[in-house]
């Protein structure tokens, strides 16, 4: 049986409406683990899980809030049916103190209200919403797109900039979470998709933009060379990906970007920007091999103009005459940012820098479940089904 | 003012094009402490955002006026059960005045949502006159003072100085009206050197034979100082009286001439964050002109208009209230001013869907307006770029 869709206590924008106290507006730090025994494993749609302790004096909405979960929820006594949940394992009990938004069908197919359970024992509950939902993130669907733009930014960076056909301004039409990447077929051919990560942000949307390393021989950098015209139709599928921003205000955000991997960073960058509560400190780092392959110089001059707290660090293994910033890889750039366990860092770009930038970053300090990382493959295919 | 080299200039002002609905984390004026008599409620609106007002036993409140239960505004039917809480008239949602907790439900005492949610509440000011509310989206940790979004002071820094809004001996005295424009293009006309041309046909200045250029036109750099104070005021100001600005007589081709003999000393205008014009000496020498533009939603914006004076005694302040009846408010508040709500109510279609921006084309003089624009995308605190 079909999930019911979460659709009640939902907010124009796709996000639970749930208000909250006045001091409450930043998501609440995790608990320390609890010593119990007895836990209960909460798993998003897309996979990603956590296990929480379970108090069995506590709901399970209350459990799941007090782990810093962030799930849906809003009345708290079982009428607006936000929280409703699946009970994949174990069992829970239902304490309804008048009527309540759970129908007998609903129960009978193993469904429950967060609000009202508890648990005594393990417990596996499925939750009916991706990990990004309550930060904006919708679910991943086909789009059709119209070429807009198509920009060489630097000697082998073309940036494309597509405009969603179609698009619903609900807040759930391609709403996607800053750092997430989309899978875009590459025109004339059937069953050619390559991953990019926009630079874009939610608020552009229907505009969506990415940023393309050109490869000889590759399907997609062969039709932007030679095919690609303004109007062109290109297919999407998206939103994917976890590689989105965490953490709570004032944590500094260390962003190291290799080439292309700027992309999702800038979206990072931009999605604090252009949101309503104070960005943190950031610190970018944008490196790349060759100084004649730095793009978007301008867009980040204007991050400086437009931001108080951030730090732009250019590096290049070959710089030219001119360059301003470091000679070599972004990890000469490490020292000087003197990393603390406190950071929350990002890191994205081809797969040998992110490991080696990943495995400095702890040797500097960094916490390792504060370390995010994006590995850029060329002709990657994304593995999401 | 920094610069960000190779940027193009209209990039650099990208935020301030955003802005459709105006500007937060920022202090605008709410109501004259005349609208709000004690016991009473009274809602407006700032960039979007619902805010209802209270005077109660002597303290003002200003809390969200949209009740979280179904959206509806609480000032629409004002209901006060206790003397420290303001009820829904719809349900009885009931909030605590201090906190903005949700303290009790009418109907439903027991329920799960009290003292788990609540409404915001928003740090409030009365000074002169006049109640400000500092608006914001997610509260900062850190309020700036109400100084800090107001013009600066001349006291010291003028050979003509001018009462300042907060100054204890300052009476001020306006209105406030809606207009249908947008809030940049109210800011914008304020201190605009162009536009004086609409200007030259008004009562005052016929019959004062008052002196007023074709325009003003800036010489050089200097034509504009920039006010750059942490964490305010941060503005610009037209050095009108100096060698930097030249008065534009006449255009022989176009057969016309500056009008009026009587000169105006000390008259300059200015404009600071987060959209208040200061034009001093005007309608009289030794009186100043205040005026905001409060953004009301992308399409009107609250234009309030006030003079100020400094008044020792009560015989001055007599006096003043007299002439600004008689005088400032029927000539220069109502008369000469409606003329500039004329220009921008004509200027609204031209950028109402958001391509003005971009099919524009500045002249000469517009320099400081583009300042204006980069200045807002660099300091404002933040940005309300759509329905909030």
């Amino acid at each position: 049986m079909q999930l019911r869709r979460h659709r009640r206590g939902v907010a124009q924008t796709g996000r639970p409406a749930r208000p909250r106290l006045p001091e409450q507006e930043a998501m609440t730090p995790p608990a320390p683990a609890a010593a119990t025994s007895t836990a209960a494993t909460f798993v998003y749609e897309d996979g990603v899980s956590r296990q929480v302790g379970i108090d069995p004096d506590k709901t399970l909405l209350d459990c799941a809030l007090a782990a810093g979960l962030e799930v849906g929820y809003q009345c708290r006594g079982g009428t607006c049916g936000t929280c409703i949940v699946r009970i994949g394992a174990g069992s829970i009990e239902q304490r309804f103190t008048g009527a309540s938004a759970l129908t007998t069908a609903e129960r009978n197919a193993g469904m429950a209200l967060m609000c009202r359970a508890y648990a005594d024992a393990d417990v596996r509950i499925e939750l009916p919403y991706t990990s990004t939902w309550t930060s904006g993130g919708g679910r991943p669907g086909l789009k059709s797109a119209t070429v807009t733009a198509v920009v060489a930014e630097a000697d082998d960076v073309v940036r494309l900039e597509v405009e969603l056909d179609d698009w619903v301004d609900d807040g759930e039409d391609f709403a996607f979470t800053p750092g997430q990447f989309a899978r875009v077929r590459v025109p004339g051919t059937d069953d050619q998709w390559r991953s990019y990560s926009m630079f874009t942000v939610p608020d552009d949307l229907p505009r969506v933009g990415f940023v393309v390393r050109l490869l000889p021989g590759g399907a997609m950098s062969d039709y932007l060379v030679s095919r690609c015209e303004i109007g062109d139709r290109v297919d999407l599928e998206g939103p994917f990906g976890s590689f989105t921003a965490r953490g709570h205000e004032g944590e500094r955000h260390i962003l190291i970007a290799g080439g292309t991997g700027l992309a999702p960073l800038l979206s990072i960058i931009d999605g604090f920007r252009l949101g309503t509560a104070k960005p943190p400190p950031i610190h970018l780092v944008f490196g790349v091999s060759d100084a004649a392959q730095l793009f978007f110089a301008e867009e980040l001059e204007l991050r400086r103009l437009w931001m108080k707290d951030i730090s732009i660090t250019l590096c290049a293994d070959r710089p030219a005459s001119g360059f301003q910033g470091r000679t070599g890889s972004p990890l000469v750039a490490l020292p000087d940012l003197h990393v603390t366990p406190d950071d929350r860092c990002y890191v994205s770009g081809p797969p040998a820098m992110v490991g080696a930038v990943a495995e400095a970053l702890l040797d500097h300090g960094a916490t390792a479940t504060r370390v995010y990382t994006e590995q850029f493959l060329a002709d990657k295919e994304s593995t999401h089904e | 003012m920094t610069t960000a080299p190779g940027a193009t200039n209209s990039r650099m002002y990208e935020p301030y094009v955003r802005a459709n609905w105006g500007l937060v984390n920022h202090w605008y004026p709410a109501l004259f402490s005349a609208e709000l008599p004690e016991d009473s409620v009274k809602g407006i609106t700032v960039s979007g955002i619902a805010i209802l007002l209270r005077r109660k036993n002597g303290k003002l409140y200003a809390i969200d006026d949209t009740c979280l239960h179904r959206g509806v505004k609480m000032s629409a039917k004002p209901t006060c059960l206790t003397a420290d809480t303001i009820s829904c008239w719809y349900h009885g949602f009931t909030y605590r005045l201090e906190d903005g907790v949700l303290h009790s439900i009418a109907a439903a005492p027991d329920d799960s949502l009290i003292g788990k949610v609540g409404l915001r509440t928003f740090p409030v000011e009365e000074r002169n006159g006049i109640i400000f509310v500092f608006v914001y989206n997610q509260r900062p940790d850190v309020i700036p003072p109400l100084a800090a979004d107001l013009p600066i002071s001349t006291q010291g820094e003028s050979e003509h100085p001018v009462a300042g809004v907060l100054d204890d001996d300052t009476v001020l005295l306006g209105l406030h009206r809606t207009v249908k424009a947008n809030w940049r293009l109210a800011a914008e006309n304020g201190f605009d050197p162009g536009h004086v041309l609409i200007h030259r046909d008004a009562t005052v200045v016929v019959v004062r034979d008052q002196y007023v250029p074709l325009g003003y036109r800036p010489l050089s750099e200097k034509a504009v100082r920039t006010i750059d104070e942490d964490p305010g005021p941060k503005g610009l100001m037209n050095m009108y009286g100096t060698e930097h600005y030249e008065l534009v007589r006449e255009n022989p081709a176009l057969n016309i001439k500056a009008v009026g003999n009587t000169r105006s000393p000390g008259l300059r205008t200015s404009i600071y964050l987060p959209g208040v014009l200061m034009v001093e000496n005007f309608p009289d020498y030794g009186t100043v002109q205040y005026e905001w533009y409060v953004p009301l939603d992308a399409d009107h914006h609250e234009y309030w208009e006030v003079i100020g004076k400094k008044c020792s005694t009560e015989e001055e302040r007599k006096e003043f209230e007299y002439r600004y009846a008689r005088v400032y408010e029927p000539l220069a508040v109502l008369g000469f001013n409606d003329d500039d709500v004329f220009a921008r109510e004509a200027m609204q279609p031209f950028y109402a869907d958001g391509t003005g921006w971009a099919k524009e084309n500045m002249c000469s003089f517009d320099g400081i307006v583009v300042a204006w624009r980069k200045l807002v995308a660099q300091h404002a605190r933040g940005f309300q770029n759509k329905k909030p």
